[in-house]
């Protein structure tokens, strides 16, 4: 138990999912993933009182059958079938905002406690898009799994990668080169074009139309490419355990054309003097606070934590990731700037680099367990799975949202009222991906 | 006759800062004439009433555009009424549909429709001193302490009227809900002003509503032309042509301001008024 102690005071959660008779706890400190296994008989002690970082995913593991002895506050996180109680502020004005919202957005209940146009409290209840996407995982064959595993989130390219390269670690195999490459190539790729749409969301939202559609249609042609290259235009479809199943021909020089326009015209945009008056100092997640609850991706490193998961991958030499201290709207929005530019020349050099070779390698039907982690453009990725007999027994994922979505009542916290979208924005979580 | 001219060209002139908002970002965007039809279409629909709520709700939209239509009806950009004092009149006829509005928009009991109503007060408490103050000196400056006998802008009085048409317009931009005071295309309920008004009021009551709304920027438009030398009712059609100009690079090119710091841009207003009587009283 002190172990696990030390290792969360230093490092964060990464997954915690049920194991064997308890649970298995993985966190990593200092770059490197450790491995806790906790409880006996289907109870775990609680450390979410020590730690809120694993306030979620202990209570997912509630919601799960599983005793977490010594929670300070058991409440649902995905399913609406058990009681849920708002924690109540007397005197102070509720606003109960969703799950039904007025644009064609995913549903969430967000319970702002105000006073006058001050935000002073934030809880958000999600679950409304809980698909049970685990729960029916079992049973069946890898294969249906990573295509389920693609659509757990927002970024079906990371997902589905994670689940590849978990799936070839149980059983022990690697892709090609060339594959690796074309997989990276399709990573950076969705990272850009998911950047350029939160910056032309956080455009939108304070009205900059000329901006949004400026980014807005680079987006649409860089979505082009990802269908050049993969066949579908997020990128669905394409990764396969063992390799990739296809080899577009994106155009090369068109990608280098967007880099060179969105170079000129991104700081430009982020330079205008009301953007700025709108972002800077709007929101701000301080880096105590990115620590102690473990954000991940550009959220984090907005917050000035210097981590992405692409400084381990042997594929990405010398990586530097880009980091942010502000912790506000505006370094957020920076950070989706700098990497969209940054993950274009990282697609670019991946496509010219590919080596020839085979797509993919012949994947057998094996026993086994493995784990893989992705950066994706939100963060995190994270999937583990355990086969036998060449089936799911066990399917675990955990999408960057679910660790992020905190930040949020976080950064809102003595905001004003209409800021709130702004913020939203700036983090731009996947719901889907934290309901699973 | 003004508040006729007015009605006809209300559509148009929204139909046609969307058009050209569109046409800046490059996009196909929908015909100018478009709004006739849009309101055409809401006119024929059925309209939903939130259940419970009172006659208000309904007295909202109509109060709404009556008290535009009114307030118009007092402009001499046509010949038509004129009378000691009517632009206060006007002014505060202006003001009664907005109140009916935001009456009718606490009726429903939405926390969105509350939440507009207590902004759109908060808008005008900022704005209406400001442009009264404006619109009195000009009027001082002129004969009979009426509309009809507005001075044009000239040499000796530009100061003045400078001012007062400065105020003019930003009363324009806060009082019909533009950018940069609110953003009209906005789904996001928080950031709503007038929007989450009439979130509750569906088919001919929405269209009353979007009918108002582009009236009362053609009556501010209109009180600008009054100010200025020329034939009216073809001046009013310069500054008319000229809003749709300015709101179309303002929404294209500018960006809403911060809800708190709408205070700070709306001083500028007052500031006008102020000097604009100061300068009537002491004849600068």
């Amino acid at each position: 138990m002190e172990a696990v102690k030390e290792a969360l005071q230093e490092g964060r959660p990464v997954a915690y999912f049920p194991y064997g008779e308890g649970a298995l706890l993985l966190v990593e400190r200092r770059r490197s993933l450790e491995a806790f296994p906790l409880g006996q008989g289907r109870r775990l002690p609680s450390l979410a009182a020590e730690f809120p970082s694993l306030d979620w995913f202990e209570r997912a593991l509630w919601e799960r059958g599983l005793e977490l002895v010594g929670h300070p506050g058991l409440r649902p996180l995905r399913r609406h079938d058990l009681p849920y109680a708002f924690r109540e502020f007397p005197h102070l004005h509720e606003v109960p905002v969703g799950p039904v919202h007025a644009g064609i957005i995913e549903p969430g209940h967000f319970r702002f406690s105000v006073l006058g146009e001050r935000i002073l409290n934030l809880e958000i209840r999600l679950g409304y898009q809980h698909r049970g996407l685990l729960g029916i995982m079992p049973g069946k064959g890898p294969e249906a799994a990573l295509l389920l595993a693609e659509r757990a989130g927002g970024e079906p390219v990371a997902h589905a990668l994670a689940f590849a390269e978990a799936w070839e670690r149980a059983l022990g195999i690697e892709a090609p080169p060339r594959a690796q490459y074309l997989r990276r190539a399709a990573l950076e790729l969705e990272r850009a074009f998911g950047h350029l749409g939160h910056l032309a969301g956080l455009f939108t939202d304070i009205g900059y139309a000329y901006g949004a559609t400026q980014v807005g249609r680079i987006r649409a042609l860089l979505q082009g490419e990802v269908d050049r290259l993969t066949g579908h235009r997020y990128g669905r479809n394409f990764i396969r355990a063992g390799g990739v199943w296809r080899e577009g021909r994106p155009d090369l020089e068109a990608l280098s054309r967007y880099q060179k326009e969105l170079d000129w015209l991104l700081p430009r945009l982020l330079k205008h003097p009301q953007v700025l008056d709108r972002m800077r100092y709007v929101g701000v997640v301080r880096r105590v606070e990115a620590l102690a609850l473990g954000f991940v991706g550009p959220t984090a490193r907005a917050s000035g934590v210097e981590r992405d998961l692409r400084q381990d991958d042997a594929l990405y030499p010398a990586f530097v990731p880009v980091v942010r201290q502000g912790g506000d709207v505006l370094s957020r929005a920076q950070v989706y700037a700098e990497e969209a530019l940054q993950a274009l020349e990282y697609a670019l050099r991946f496509l010219h680099q590919r080596a020839e070779g085979p797509l993919a390698v012949e994947v057998e039907a094996g026993d086994g367990e493995g784990m893989a982690r992705v950066e994706a453009g939100r963060g995190e990725v994270f999937w583990f799975v355990r086969l036998e007999e060449g089936r799911v027994v066990q399917a675990e994922g955990v999408d960057p949202s679910f660790k992020n979505w905190r930040a949020l009542e976080l950064a809102v916290r003595g905001e004003g009222l209409p800021d709130f979208p702004l913020c939203n924005k700036s983090f731009d979580l996947s719901y889907a991906g934290n309901d699973l | 006759m003004t508040a006729l001219l007015a009605l006809l060209l209300a559509p148009l002139f929204s139909g046609t800062v969307k058009w050209l908002k569109a046409r800046l970002t490059h996009r196909q965007g929908p015909s100018p004439l478009m709004e006739y039809r849009n309101l055409a279409k809401l006119w024929r629909k059925v309209w939903v009433v939130p259940h419970p709520t009172t006659p208000l709700f309904l007295l909202g939209p109509i109060m709404a555009l009556l008290g535009t239509l009114g307030a118009l009806a007092l402009l001499p950009v046509l010949p038509g009424l004129a009378f000691r004092g009517d632009f206060l009149l006007a002014l505060y006829l202006l003001g009664l549909g907005r109140f009916f509005q935001m009456l009718a928009a606490l009726d429903a009991g939405s926390s969105f429709g509350a939440q507009g109503s207590y902004r759109e007060g908060v808008v005008t408490v900022l704005a209406e001193p400001g442009t009264l103050m404006a619109l009195a000196g000009a009027v001082l400056l002129g004969e009979g302490f009426s509309l009809s006998g507005l001075p044009q802008l000239g040499v000796e009085n530009s100061l003045v009227l400078l001012l007062a048409l400065a105020s003019l317009a930003l009363a324009l931009l806060a009082e019909g809900a533009r950018m940069p005071v609110n953003d009209p295309t906005t789904h996001l309920e928080l950031t709503m002003i007038h929007e989450a008004q009439v979130l509750d009021h569906s088919g001919p009551l929405l269209a009353l509503y979007e009918l108002a709304g582009s009236l009362k920027m053609l009556f501010y438009a209109g009180l600008m032309a009054l100010l200025l030398p020329g034939s009216k009712p073809l001046v009013f059609l310069g500054v008319v042509g000229a809003w749709v100009l300015a709101l179309a690079y303002l929404e294209t090119y500018g960006v809403k301001l911060r809800y708190l710091r709408l205070p700070d841009f709306l001083s500028y207003n007052t500031l006008f008024g102020v000097l604009a009587l100061l300068g009537a009283i002491w004849r600068f």
